[in-house]
């Protein structure tokens, strides 16, 4: 969140490239393939979303069946990550967990996209009052200390997943819509939005049609952002023990196992807290590259 | 400017009725309440305890009686620790968790600032690579991964400090390490990109041209502007280390307010969840004025009239 956070203050400040047919898009992307460690970083993820998606079909071990017998071993060519002291693989424990963590990251951003997004179109795209209300709104809604209610939401609703990809969606979606907005107040001045207006095009078509599209290269920058952020927050509060619960498991609940176990069985901290690294230096190598690539001029040197 | 004070000042007021109010409600629409326990409290007792707290009342006269002390500066009673206030509470831990995150702010600001500049001072070299591969592996390690790691290596390995716990002056400095190093990272990052932006402006190259040795035009013109992304962030991260000290207060079993307020939570206990929410949201609000004030002076071309 807070790396996003400091980017907004330029991605708000610069005018929106006009996008001209495809070329743009295709500029871009041969940019991002210039950049090693973007790519390195796309590869990783797609590799890591693979994992994800063929959890079942890799693990060979069923991840909520405790061993006690077998109890904690250390890694070895069965259990890659070795087990932890209830003799679960922790191999299977990682990449289920993945599953969690990705898809909170994901589907958190979704819900702070599709907010943050709405608000801050209508907000610049309106102007005049409605626009100093809504933006008066979101300045209170700045200083609030969210992590704090999204604790005492788990506390007191019980641990839902559900809840959890909407509470931090929640939190995210103020700085996207300050950027939108941004954004959209000086793409409102354009030449061919005053030219859909005078053709009489509607307001909900213009913000849709033409507004949205264009601030997507923005949107997209910042959705790479989020995505750690929120995984983050997740594996903070599943660290606290109010995130996802067992046997269910997510990087920060496996984590929290391996803080309790370190003095013991070491690599039940190291090989999740490796995986989440791993996971976030990729998105954030990414949302670099795509921010130089997409938007030419924010990158610094 | 005095102007620009007062205003934010008293738009303190209506952030913390919208924290009140929603921590008001949210604590009271929660299934459970702060007297369940495992055994059965009879009847009669339960009656009394909810009037001693008042909970026997209506919602919206125990939210307006709560409003009127909170206006007061009184956060109540604890409902769980019942021969305390939240007001002693907070005030006995509230300076453990501020004296971590002090020294985690101030230990991430001169580590940030060091590594910063001296990317910057030449960038594209291997020491800009290299202090820019330290500060995205920083930015990769949260608390509960660095603290851990912290706490097996010089704790347990090296035994150069106690485990956990709070009883020698030196158990503060893992976990302020621990709180800091993320935030280092972004100071580092944030103070190389501020200050490439106003190398290359022609104020820069007049120092230059000046003659002025190198230091001098970094620590004369470049660094007043260029500085500028890394304070205005002092206020985000000051915050963000409050949420941190929650785990790492967890983890180093420290006696502080985050730990305090999870704690809480799991118990119910309203009036404190809801006094350490407002004090942490005035804190909040509080530093950023201070953090924008502190940018209005540094920054001239910015007027708040």
């Amino acid at each position: 969140m807070t790396e996003a956070a400091l980017k907004t203050t330029t991605l708000m400040n610069q005018t929106p490239e006009i996008e001209k047919g495809r070329s743009l898009w295709e500029d871009a992307f041969n940019r991002l393939l210039k950049n090693k460690m973007a790519v390195i970083g796309l590869c990783y993820l797609i590799f890591q979303t693979l994992v994800a998606i063929f959890a079942p079909w890799l693990a060979r071990f069923p991840y909520e069946e405790t061993n006690l017998a077998l109890g904690a071993v250390p890694p070895d060519w069965v259990h890659f990550f070795g087990t932890d002291d209830l003799g679960r693989d922790m191999f299977t424990r990682v990449i289920y967990g993945s599953r969690i963590s990705l898809m909170v990251g994901i589907l958190a951003t979704a819900v702070s996209v599709l907010i943050g997004v709405l608000y801050g179109a209508v907000a610049g795209y309106v102007g005049g009052r409605t626009d100093d209300i809504l933006m008066r709104i979101l300045e209170i809604l700045y200083s609030l200390p969210f992590i704090f209610f999204v604790i005492i939401l788990m506390v007191l609703f019980g641990r839902n997943i559900y809840l959890l990809f909407v509470a931090l969606g929640l939190i995210e979606w103020l700085t996207m819509a300050r950027i939108v907005r941004g954004q959209v107040v000086s793409l409102k001045k354009v030449e061919y939005i005053d030219a859909a207006r005078s053709m009489g095009v509607g307001h909900v078509k213009i913000i849709l049609d033409h507004l949205i599209p264009n601030v997507l290269g923005t949107v997209i920058i910042y959705v790479t952002l989020t995505v750690p952020g929120v995984i983050l927050e997740e594996a903070f509060l599943s660290f606290l023990g109010l995130g996802v619960q067992e046997p269910m498991s997510s990087w920060g609940t496996l984590i929290s196992d391996g803080v309790a176990a370190m003095q013991t069985y070491p690599w039940m901290l190291i090989f999740p807290c490796v995986t989440l690294m791993l996971a976030l230096l990729a998105l954030n190598f990414l949302g670099d590259g795509l921010r130089d690539a997409l938007d030419p001029r924010a990158s610094k040197d | 400017m005095t102007k620009y004070i007062l205003k934010r000042l008293l738009s303190i007021i209506p952030v913390l009725w919208v924290v009140a109010t929603i921590t008001f409600f949210l604590m009271r629409l929660a299934p459970g309440g702060p007297f369940d326990s495992e055994k059965q409290v009879p009847e009669e007792i339960l009656h009394n305890l909810e009037a001693k707290y008042h909970m026997d009342e209506p919602l919206p006269m125990q939210y307006v009686r709560y409003l009127g002390m909170v206006a007061k500066g009184d956060l109540g009673p604890s409902f769980r620790y019942t021969s305390r206030t939240v007001n002693e509470i907070i005030a006995e831990t509230f300076p453990v968790s501020a004296i971590v995150g002090l020294l985690g702010l101030f230990y991430a600001l001169v580590i940030g600032l060091i590594s910063g500049i001296f990317a910057a001072s030449k960038p594209n070299s291997a020491r800009d690579y290299l202090s820019m591969a330290f500060s995205m592996l920083g930015i990769c390690l949260p608390s509960f991964v660095i603290g851990p790691l912290f706490m097996l290596l010089f704790a347990v390995k090296l035994e150069w400090f106690n485990v956990s716990g709070w009883a020698e002056p030196k158990d503060v400095v893992l976990p302020a390490l621990t709180l800091g190093t993320m935030y280092a990272a972004y100071f580092a990052r944030l103070t190389r990109a501020g200050i490439l932006d106003v190398i290359k402006q022609d104020y820069i190259r007049t120092a230059h041209a000046k003659g002025l040795p190198e230091w001098l035009v970094m620590v004369r013109h470049t660094l007043k502007g260029g500085l500028l992304p890394t304070v205005s962030f002092l206020g985000p991260a000051a915050a963000a280390i409050l949420t941190g000290s929650l785990v790492v207060e967890s983890i180093f079993n420290i006696p502080g307010l985050g730990r305090f307020f999870v704690q809480s939570a799991l118990n119910r206990d309203y009036t404190l969840v809801m006094g350490t929410v407002l004090f942490v949201a005035f804190l909040i609000v509080v530093m950023n004025l201070l953090v924008d004030v502190a940018y209005a002076f540094l920054n001239p071309r910015i007027s708040y009239d």
